[in-house]
């Protein structure tokens, strides 16, 4: 709600006077505010530009020579850090501070094509990964350090993948890898950029969460003997890493409001119980058990959420509960021949989950918080 | 100090300092001359570029599958007009032998050996003559002698392939 309409409501419920009103939404004017919006088309922007550069590069125009496409791009290069060096902070900046970043990248890209160097993918963004972090670390928004985690868990994907097919050592080191990011991005708060820990949180959160989540449901429900043959010392870093991350999360009682801290760390627990023991044992057929350890750390995020106040993320893991619930149901009568009404009544569930989940979802919010 | 400056200028001297490398590594040491056979995908980060299989003429290169590092030594050969392998082994019994400076690092990945030199980018322009390698092509390798190598350029025959390419698509433009 825009903070004119509050104010007015606040007004009009006798809460304020007029003139407290007035002077609040004379200061709300007054103060700078942060548009996500324009740093999102901003961010695309300079995305759409800087991909059109490595795309003049991957041309590899052979009208330049090799001296002139170096000596081109270190000039290009050093424009774009002058102007980093001399910009105010503002979208302007976190402009220039992406673009810099990314023609990094494009560097990388030219150079093994001007020498014709062999990659194997992750090697050279890695490289880039290193070469970008102090620029990411002075970013004033998400938007700079959204991309550098999009580059970390990229290469760390590519580099798990292997050659030719998933190495299961490197899977549960890229496993711990994610872990040791968000116990990283609460044990440096306060030291590096706050936009830097938030955007770990949030990529540790989606790739365990989100990927994690969707490649543990079928490797549960599908057990195969080609994942567990995870080496000693990798999977006591994987089991490691998560316990230490969940310990870390809930002894966060001043990042986090009453009782959310623990409900957190457990969530982190709960994804470890889903992610990992596909890698560790021999898992037998159990749907089930797999839909237990996919319900349970989603559980706990939305009781995490519902504590902390945050509604939107209660609302969507309340969603994804849902929405997975409704999925046993289909898996269930997917086999019978009479789907027909199976799907009608199937159908009027749904809706019946949803109407429920809007009409009470504030009552099952406020129930979590007192019970806890 | 400035932190953005620093931010900036540090990148930046990281890449001039790996350019100057590249470029030493690209100037110095002795060069090879191998016989080449491949086809064409394309890097998405970089662009086109050929991929080939180096023809070291020695049967018992990687004949163990096995991803160990595993060294070749190289020698001239003046009926073929090309560098040939004439030992291939674990790069531990290279002092052994005598190979001289003319050695390649790698290891085998499967029957296949590999020593990072297996790509040559083209313009983009070229895509459409070069689909796949010449026949009679080769490529010059720089060492260094310590195994590492370096492609410097492509030749079909006793042409540069960029000038084979830029003749063969100039041919296209102009049949007569």
């Amino acid at each position: 709600m825009r903070i004119e309409k509050q104010v007015e409501a606040w007004v009009a419920a006798s809460l304020i006077e007029p003139a407290q009103g007035e002077a609040i939404v004379r200061f709300e004017a007054q103060s700078p505010r942060r548009s996500w919006a324009m740093y999102s088309v901003v961010g695309l922007g300079v995305l759409t530009m800087m991909s059109g550069v490595l795309s003049i590069i991957a041309a590899n125009w052979e009208d330049f020579s090799q001296a002139g496409k170096l000596v081109g791009y270190f000039l290009l290069l050093s424009l774009l850090g002058g102007l980093c060096v001399k910009s105010r902070p503002g979208v302007a900046r976190e402009a220039l501070l992406l673009a810099f970043a990314l023609l990094l990248l494009c560097g990388i890209g030219l150079v093994g094509a001007l020498y014709h160097l062999e990659s194997d993918g992750w090697t050279g963004i890695a490289f880039w990964l290193l070469l970008a972090l102090p620029v990411t670390l002075l970013a004033d928004s998400i938007l700079l350090p959204n991309i550098w985690f999009a580059g970390f868990y990229g290469a760390l994907a590519l580099w798990a993948i292997g050659s030719s097919e998933p190495e299961m050592d490197r899977v549960m080191w890229s496993i711990a890898a994610m872990y040791g990011t968000l116990i990283g991005s609460f044990a440096l708060a306060g030291s590096v950029s706050v936009y830097l820990l938030r955007a770990a949180r949030s990529w540790a959160v989606l790739m365990g969460l989100g990927m994690g989540g969707a490649f543990a449901s079928i490797a549960w429900q599908h057990p195969t003997d080609k994942l567990h043959h995870t080496s000693a010392l990798p999977s006591v870093a994987g089991v490691g890493a998560c316990v230490l991350a969940a310990i870390v999360i809930a002894s966060q009682g001043k990042h986090f409001p009453r009782g959310a801290a623990k409900l957190a760390g457990l969530a982190v627990l709960l994804s470890g119980l889903m992610i990992l023991p596909p890698f560790l044992v021999d898992l037998p057929y159990n749907r089930p058990l797999a839909c237990l350890v996919f319900l349970l750390p989603w559980s706990a995020v939305a009781a995490a959420a519902a504590t902390a106040d945050r509604k939107r993320l209660f609302d969507f893991a309340i969603f994804i509960v849902g929405a997975r619930l409704v999925g046993i149901y289909f898996e269930v009568i997917g086999s019978l021949a009479a789907t027909g009404i199976g799907l009608i009544f199937s159908g009027a569930l749904i809706l019946t989950a949803v109407y429920a989940w809007h009409r009470f979802r504030a009552r099952l919010a406020a129930f979590i918080r007192e019970r806890l | 100090m400035n932190r953005t400056l620093v931010a900036v200028v540090v990148p930046i001297l990281v890449l001039v300092l790996w350019v100057a490398k590249l470029q030493l590594g690209a100037t110095t040491g002795a060069e090879v001359t191998l016989s080449i056979t491949g086809y064409d995908p394309r890097d998405l980060l970089a662009g086109h570029y050929l991929r080939y299989r180096v023809s070291y003429d020695l049967e018992t290169l990687c004949a163990k599958a096995s991803k160990e590092p595993t060294c070749v030594c190289l020698e001239y050969s003046s009926d073929a007009q090309r560098h040939q392998a004439t030992w291939a082994g674990s790069c531990e019994e290279l002092s052994s032998k005598s190979c001289g400076p003319l050695f390649l690092r790698g290891v085998c990945d499967e029957s296949r050996f590999v020593a990072g030199i297996e790509r040559y980018y083209i313009p983009e322009a070229y895509s459409e003559v070069l689909a796949t390698v010449p026949g009679d092509a080769s490529i010059r390798v720089k060492l260094d002698g310590d195994g590492s190598s370096q492609v410097t350029a492509m030749y079909v025959g006793a042409e540069r392939v960029e000038d084979y390419a830029q003749r063969l698509l100039s041919a296209r433009k102009d049949p007569e």
